[in-house]
């Protein structure tokens, strides 16, 4: 506790930032610290349920051929009531600078494997087990334009792609991920025919493969306002064939964005999803958002909230829909100083017999590079106090 | 059926309201208001989520900070991004995640609702 008062102290001490800070060629040496802390009020503050205090010594050092760092962790936990120092990441790149490039490097707890989708990535990060994160990169590149990589994680997981250039027509490219026997392969690109692009998706896993199409930049309205374009969708894979479109609204001058999304199985037609939503700014400064979703006729979710985010004080509403259950909450802010939010909000179940009623404080700073939060939370009964304290020191 | 009815009457009620114009100079910046803000951060895939992804699962609060104007919060995107597909979100104060509210299309990452950036 009072580390976080300590931080939030800091946190008021200090000054407004106002630049964009970006990676620096030179040497880089700093320390982040960490400390998380939580506890079953019912039982006591002694009785905590977590409490860590983890500082992170950095060094990077960055040049136009070669860029290093490294990263260890010096960590003390309550329930070890040890200091333990571990290594966290350490990498090494080296780069052929300009074009044609070529570069090669070594890291661990840097890079996971991650294929890119549409709207979804076919492949998430940590959706593989990376107990040994170990890598070897091998970077290429210059060959008519064309780049490619292959990271070798231990002796059973790699993660491959090559992109094309932009062809001045469209740009493709091919992404793959084989961990033992399982072998996942997308490719994918998109062509630019100047009044429609065609963006296009192969995904190969194992002997399954699935096809994904759009077609981009087709706007029925253009003005100094809005924008308004609809996107055609087709999904294919072994047993589905799916046909959507989707409009999307987007504001210019104006603070406003709207989507409405229709798909459809082929097959199925009562395998539908209906999407709708909208996010705007009033004049009187009061941040709207809506959102619906219905899948198969059935399963409906709705959320329609308000929030009203001025300084010093601010409140703000939401009220979720569930099929047939609804919940509403009430959210009060206040701002005693820039960069330090008190947020207080109260919520309940729009049903008499089933109210579920809770209640969530949360005060929350952030300045320069100090953030801190303190959260409280009172549900079915049960009070829980949460902490959390960063702090980046170069 | 009566919610699809209270959710059109809403969205057509939004639409009929009074916007805020944007102050959106051109399309390569992102624009973000939260007044009572401390620090907003732009995060995304070009710069591996503020690290979120590696080996702490932490952000370093000095990647993506956004520039502050009485509440008005932008930051440019790289310059040298290659044309696709790019997953971000606005970080407040450390703390909270917030999709874009200028940009409809939206993903998820790490639980979270997060905007999908084109550039084609």
């Amino acid at each position: 506790m009072i580390a976080i008062f300590l931080a939030l102290a800091l946190v008021l001490s200090g000054q407004q930032i106002d630049t964009v800070e970006e990676a620096q060629d030179g040497l880089n040496l700093g320390l982040l610290f960490h400390t998380t802390a939580s506890a079953d009020l019912h039982n006591g503050l002694k009785t905590l349920s977590g409490d860590t205090l983890v500082v992170f010594p950095r060094g990077a050092f960055r040049s136009d051929w070669v860029q290093l760092s490294a990263e260890a962790a010096v960590s003390y936990s309550a329930d070890s009531t040890s200091t333990e120092i571990e290594p966290v990441s350490a990498g090494a790149f080296f780069r052929w600078p300009g074009s044609p490039w070529i570069g090669t490097g070594v890291s661990t707890g840097l890079i996971e494997p991650f294929l890119p989708g549409f709207d979804v990535p076919v492949r998430e990060w940590r959706n593989y087990d990376m107990m040994d994160s170990s890598v070897v990169t091998i970077e290429a590149g210059g060959l008519l334009g064309f780049q490619g990589f292959w990271n070798q994680f231990g002796d059973s997981l790699s993660w491959y792609g090559v992109r094309s250039p932009w062809l001045g027509f469209g740009t493709v490219g091919w992404n793959g991920i084989r961990e033992d026997s399982s072998l996942v392969e997308i490719f994918s690109g998109f062509l630019d025919l100047r009044k429609v692009q065609p963006w296009f998706l192969f995904v190969k896993e194992n002997s399954q493969w699935a096809y994904l199409t759009e077609l981009r930049e087709m706007e029925l309205l253009r003005n100094r306002s809005f924008t308004i374009e609809m996107v055609p969708r087709f999904y294919y894979e072994e047993d589905s064939v799916q046909i959507g479109l989707t409009g999307y609204l987007r504001g210019k001058d104006r603070a406003v964005s709207a989507l409405l999304n229709v798909s459809v199985d082929a097959a199925d037609g009562s395998k539908t999803f209906l999407a709708g939503g909208m996010d705007l700014l009033s004049e009187a400064g009061i941040a709207w958002s809506v959102k619906a979703e219905l899948e198969n006729l059935e399963t409906f979710y709705g959320r329609v909230s308000g929030f009203y985010r001025s300084s010093p004080a601010g409140c703000g509403g939401a009220v979720e829909m569930f099929d047939d259950s609804l919940r509403a909450t009430a959210t009060a802010l206040y701002t005693p100083v820039p960069g330090v939010a008190t947020e207080l909000s109260v919520m309940s179940n729009l049903d008499s017999n089933n109210p579920e009623p809770g209640c969530l404080l949360r005060i929350f700073g952030a300045r320069d590079d100090f953030t801190a939060a303190v959260t409280v939370q009172w549900r079915d009964g049960l009070t829980t106090l949460g902490m959390e304290v960063s702090a980046w020191i170069d | 059926m009566d919610r699809l009815i209270a959710l059109s009457f809403l969205l057509c009620s939004f639409s009929c309201a009074l916007f805020v114009p944007a102050e959106r100079s051109d399309t390569d910046q992102i624009v973000f208001h939260y007044q009572a803000a401390g620090k907003v951060q732009l995060i995304g895939d070009w710069n591996n989520w503020g690290g979120i992804t590696g080996a702490t699962s932490l952000v370093d609060p000095a990647c993506g900070v956004m520039t502050n104007d009485n509440g008005i919060w932008t930051a440019s995107l790289p310059d040298d991004l290659q044309r696709g597909r790019y997953r971000y979100a606005l970080l407040v104060n450390g703390v909270q995640f917030y999709p874009d509210p200028f940009n409809p299309e939206r993903t998820m990452f790490n639980e979270q609702e997060v905007s999908v950036l084109i550039i084609n």
